[in-house]
């Protein structure tokens, strides 16, 4: 190594000290009353303790349930920046930040950003770190279940200064899911199962979203015993559970071995777990359940 | 007087590359911004940019691409043999093997450097244990014996990942084989500070052992009759060389084809003394990894191709080219 | 035929007091109670059918095989005592074969044989460019110096490889059969060569399978069976016929070259009709 880049590197470690992260936020303007009283305190699902003074004014969500919820509480104004995932036309305009997982850290510092949303758990600690190290506040969100979608949703409505309007948001989807849950009650529950492709070919299993929407929906998933999340099965064990609906992702097709049982393809949105989990739980209802919907608007 | 133009070239390659890869990036910042930056003064968000991101990034290139150019060549020598590169003993192997372990049992959540840690700790298993099959019963080192079992514990450690793949959930698969790839992504000043401990060092060590490599080359007996410690110097040399290697594959996965091609590409430019070979291997390593990690992070911004790519897709028509040309000059790859 | 004792003799260039080596799986030991002298500026030549330990006397004298017990001598000290980059100051040997790894020239090759002169990282003096240029000019490969090695016929490599080995500026040249697969012409080349270095001092330690030309060039002979002495001394002396039958299993005739004035060995056919002119001796 040369002579000029161990000095580069001495003279350059020594200036670092002057570039580590804060945790206060600069002062912006005071948000619209809108159901929140600031200072906020509360604690991401990564045990981090967040306290805000005020509204984040520039935030980039690399999750994209929190992405949604933001949309759906008319916050897209706050969102300065989307990754590759995002292709909702409010937001076709802004820069891309590469993937949820991995993000751009360049673009991500030349934002000036307020706040990230990133993932939480162990897929992505570097980023985590590098945003700290950067001085970029980060709040973390586990997006797998109905509940952490209501956690979400309430959440980022009380860091936003939206609380009213996460309100009726998540009011909206308890309404959706009680209609759901009172169509579907008295009825048997017919053996499903949620097929994303693969050979052998991938389920969802217990602990995920789609379980728990299936399960909302008036149905059984016959893998529920497995291990949690998702998981490949056999061919023998799809036949063998005695299906009588199966659920394809988007785009797929039944494997022949299974041409005689009832399939429907769900569009690939059903996956995301999101504020539109409402409509989801009541899509899927319908097709587990077509009777119990002959009647009644929405 | 050759050899010394390559080497004052290529040492000024290495500074004009290293400001190349900090004056561009996903971001466009101006050479005055940049400049601003790296004095401490200007916009704070390019100042984090330069100096936080890039310029780590950029010395882990440097530290890398030298790193794992020099362990080629070194392997080269001690195994005799032209398909050498530094993950041909299994290290990179052992390496993911211990990554992957890593993250499919969640280490990576609680402690962050526990990923690098487990990589290297894997390196350093599969090295001993290469070593110890190698070394036969009045401690000499066999290295057809070396070659060996450096490839069949790699192909150990490679069904070991393969394994464990197969009952782990995506995002561990993903995390996983994103880490295999190969990734100067993560580089910041922690890491480059520990990189170079093991680098400097080591790679200082093995320029001192430039004539006995050199006498390697010829044959271990007729070595030995020249005055070389025969033994010692391939010990030293594994050893060296290996950590060499586990300390750049602990830091940024496993970047291939620096290894191998730059080598012999110095080699077919200036010839197989290695007082000459491994020092121009070292900076022609750090050029080239610069260059690539540059393209890796431009070339589809905000994305980045893995850098393993881009030293294959453009390491190889290269070295081709000079392999064709060398032919043509009548100097070839083998004896 | 005396076997002088190598044990304190100063004029000794080698020598080995009754050395034996076992190598390890080996039903038997390569060398078995070998003692022999090399003395100073002599033309030594070892003689032995395959397997009668010639190339590993040349490895135990010089501390390369591990003796199993005995003792092997160079210049009068135990070869355990010497440096090996010592050792490689006095010594230069040209091994029976080698494969260099990667493209070199001739001029980087004979090169090497000054580093046990030089330190890790110190470039030739020109005490060392002097030696090779002298190297290459006493082998004739002056004009081959740019060339690489992969380009050379056989002839021009072994060239190559003794000029290296006396690049060195040994006191003694050990050479394993250098000449096995040279043309008449280039074999000469070498072996006059190497009678002219010890005619100018140089002691010569050579292996060969040439019984004529051993006869011819050396000086002192040493004729190994199956890892034992079986004669050393003058051609004369170790050349006879009952001696020759009895290593080499095979019926062979001595006589005396008129050309040379030496004994001439001739190897005789064990089905019919061959007679030697003026052979001496009985035929199967």
């Amino acid at each position: 190594m040369r002579c000029s880049a161990t000095w580069f590197l001495v003279a350059t470690l020594v200036g670092c000290d002057t570039f580590s992260g804060q945790q206060v936020l600069s002062g912006a303007d005071e948000p619209e009353a809108s159901g929140t009283s600031y200072p906020v305190q509360l604690v991401d699902a990564a045990g981090t303790t967040h306290t805000f003074e005020s509204a984040p004014r520039r935030i980039v969500s690399l999750v994209p349930s929190a992405t949604e919820a933001l949309l759906a509480m008319a916050l897209a104004n706050q969102l300065v920046g989307r990754t590759d995932y995002d292709r909702m036309p409010e937001l076709a305009g802004l820069p891309s930040v590469g993937g949820g997982l991995r993000p751009n850290l360049e673009i991500l510092v030349s934002l000036d950003l307020d706040l990230v949303i990133r993932f939480a758990g162990d897929s992505d600690l570097a980023t985590a770190e590098r945003l700290t190290q950067l001085g970029i506040r980060h709040f973390a969100v586990q997006p797998d279940g109905i509940e952490d979608v209501l956690t979400i949703i309430g959440d980022l409505g009380r860091i936003m200064g939206a609380s009213d309007a996460a309100d009726v948001v998540l009011l909206e989807i308890r309404d959706a899911l009680d209609d759901v849950a009172r169509r579907v009650a008295e009825l048997p529950k017919p053996r499903v199962v949620y097929l994303l492709g693969g050979d052998p070919p991938w389920v969802a299993g217990p602990g995920t979203y789609i379980d728990e929407l299936m399960t909302v929906a008036g149905g059984r998933n016959v893998f529920d015993d497995l291990d949690p999340l998702y998981a490949p099965v056999s061919m023998e064990a799809l036949l063998d559970r005695d299906l009588d609906l199966i659920l394809l992702s988007d785009g797929l097709t039944p494997p022949s071995p299974l041409a005689h049982v009832q399939s429907a393809v769900l569009p690939a949105s059903v996956e995301i777990p999101g504020p539109g989990l409402g409509r989801a739980a009541r899509d899927i209802a319908r097709l587990i359940h077509p009777g119990a919907f002959d009647s009644g608007p929405q | 007087m050759k050899p010394i133009t390559w080497g004052a070239l290529l040492g000024l390659a290495v500074v004009l590359v290293f400001l190349l890869s900090i004056r561009l990036g996903s971001v466009d910042l101006s050479t005055g911004e940049v400049f601003a930056a790296l004095l401490g003064e200007g916009d704070i968000n390019a100042r984090r940019i330069v100096v936080e991101l890039r310029a780590p990034r950029a010395l882990m290139a440097i530290l890398v691409g030298g790193g794992l150019s020099l362990s080629g060549a070194v392997f080269q020598a001690l195994l005799r043999n032209p398909l050498a590169e530094p993950y041909i003993l299994g290290i990179s192997g052992g390496a993911a093997t211990g990554a992957v372990l890593a993250l499919a049992m969640g280490l990576a959540a609680s402690l962050s450097w526990a990923l690098p840690a487990a990589a290297f700790a894997g390196a350093l298993l599969a090295i001993v244990l290469v070593l110890r099959v190698a070394t036969a019963a009045d401690d000499r080192v066999d290295v057809r014996v070396l070659l060996l079992a450096g490839v069949v514990v790699g192909a150990f450690f490679a069904a070991c990942i393969s394994f464990v793949l197969s009952i782990s959930d995506a995002r561990t698969m993903r995390s996983a084989v994103l880490w295999m790839m190969g990734s100067l992504a993560g580089s910041d000043w922690r890491t480059v500070l520990m990189v170079t401990l093991y680098t400097l060092p080591a790679a200082i060590a093995l320029l001192g052992l430039a004539r006995p490599l050199n006498l390697l080359l010829i044959g271990e007996e007729t070595a030995g009759y020249l005055g070389a410690n025969v033994e010692r110097v391939k010990r030293i040399a594994y050893v060296l060389a290996s950590l060499l290697t586990a300390a750049g594959v602990a830091a940024t996965g496993v970047i291939g084809f620096v290894g191998l091609i730059v080598p012999h590409s110095i080699r077919l430019l200036v010839g197989a003394d290695y007082r000459v070979l491994l020092p121009l291997s070292f900076l022609a390593g750090a050029v080239f990894l610069t260059l690539a990690d540059v393209v890796a992070r431009t070339v589809m911004s905000p994305a980045e191709v893995p850098i393993g790519v881009i030293t294959a897709f453009v390491g190889v028509p290269l070295f081709l080219l000079l392999l064709r040309r060398s032919i043509g000059a009548g100097t070839g790859i083998g004896a | 035929m005396a076997t002088e004792s190598s044990a304190s003799n100063g004029s000794a260039a080698l020598g080995a007091t009754e050395l034996r080596v076992h190598y390890p799986n080996a039903s038997a030991p390569a060398l078995d109670s070998v003692s022999m002298t090399v003395p100073r500026g002599s033309f030594y030549a070892v003689l032995g059918p395959n397997g009668s330990g010639k190339s590993t006397l040349l490895r135990a004298l010089l501390g390369m095989v591990p003796h199993a017990a005995g003792q092997a001598q160079v210049f009068g000290r135990p070869v355990s005592d010497w440096d090996r980059r010592a050792l490689a100051r006095e010594a230069g040997v040209v091994t029976q074969s080698e494969s260099v790894a990667f493209p070199m020239t001739v001029r980087e090759l004979v090169a090497m044989g000054r580093y046990p002169y030089l330190g890790p990282l110190q470039s030739e003096t020109p005490t060392d460019k002097e030696a090779i240029s002298k190297a290459m000019r006493m082998c004739d490969i002056e004009n081959l110096a740019q060339r690489f090695l992969s380009t050379l016929s056989g002839g021009e490599i072994q060239r190559t490889r003794v000029a290296r080995a006396l690049a060195q500026e040994p006191n003694v040249l050990l050479l394993d059969e250098p000449t096995a697969s040279l043309d008449v012409r280039h074999e000469m080349e070498i072996l006059e060569l190497l009678r002219a270095s010890a005619d100018d001092g140089m002691t010569v330690f050579l292996i060969t399978h040439h019984l004529d030309l051993a006869a011819r060039f050396a000086d002192r002979l040493l004729l190994l069976d199956r890892g034992r002495v079986a004669a050393e001394g003058q051609p004369q002396e170790v050349l006879r016929e009952e001696t020759l039958k009895r290593v080499y299993e095979w019926p062979i005739s001595v006589s005396n070259d008129p050309a040379t004035g030496m004994p001439r060995v001739t190897p005789l056919s064990t089905s019919s009709g061959f007679s030697t002119s003026s052979g001496s001796g009985s035929r199967p």
